[in-house]
């Protein structure tokens, strides 16, 4: 099944990009920002939000239970 | 949501700057490559707040006078040059080149996307004058 994939972009009025990338697990989420950055310009910074670390943390547990 | 964060934006394409300004309506709209003449090309200058003149690729003026230049670095990116401007202008200036940088990056961020396969399904304009996009793409 397809999955949803968003990003959000805030623009200010100074022309400062804040960006928010949903729906995208783990370090495939740093790549999307990665590309979104070279768009742009230059990546300031990366935060993970909580979910980052949960799928993550999610894909973990499952991929050592399968093992 | 998995991430978030900051870019600082970087005015690469020309062409982008040039519609983005055309957008806006500025007055004057000088554009180096394209005059033919030699004598056109190199009265493109501005000058700056220490009162230098530097040559610029682009040249911008509203109908206040309020001069901004771009010059083209060698690495391909624009810089942004702030034209001489009395103290009572400096504020207003300032917020211009937001507008110019803003528009910038709503219109580079449109077209990329779509390039990439993304939908936007959202364009709002908050607070400030803050401009909120929402793209979304189906995987």
């Amino acid at each position: 099944m397809a999955e949803k994939e968003e990003i959000e972009i805030l623009v200010s009025e100074e022309g400062e990009i804040e960006f928010l990338i949903k729906g995208i697990k783990g370090p495939s989420c740093h790549k999307v920002a990665q590309e979104l950055g070279k768009i742009l310009g230059e990546i300031k910074e990366i935060r993970n939000t909580p979910e980052y670390y949960e799928k993550e943390e999610t894909k973990t547990k499952l991929e050592k239970k399968i093992k | 949501m998995s991430a978030g964060g900051g870019i600082t934006l970087i005015i690469w394409s020309l062409e982008l700057l040039l519609k983005t300004v055309e957008e806006l309506n500025f007055l004057i709209t000088f554009k180096r490559e394209l005059e033919g003449d030699r004598k056109l090309k190199d009265a493109l200058k501005i000058e700056t707040k220490d009162g230098n003149f530097e040559k610029v690729d682009v040249l911008v003026e509203n109908d206040e006078g309020i001069k901004i230049g771009f010059q083209k670095q060698k690495n391909g990116q624009y810089r942004i040059i702030s034209g001489k401007v009395s103290d009572e202008l400096k504020e207003k200036q300032k917020k211009l080149i937001g507008q110019i940088k803003q528009r910038y990056a709503y219109n580079l961020v449109k077209e990329e996307l779509t390039k990439k396969g993304y939908t936007v399904v959202e364009e709002k304009n908050l607070d400030k004058n803050a401009i909120k996009i929402v793209a979304r793409r189906w995987r």
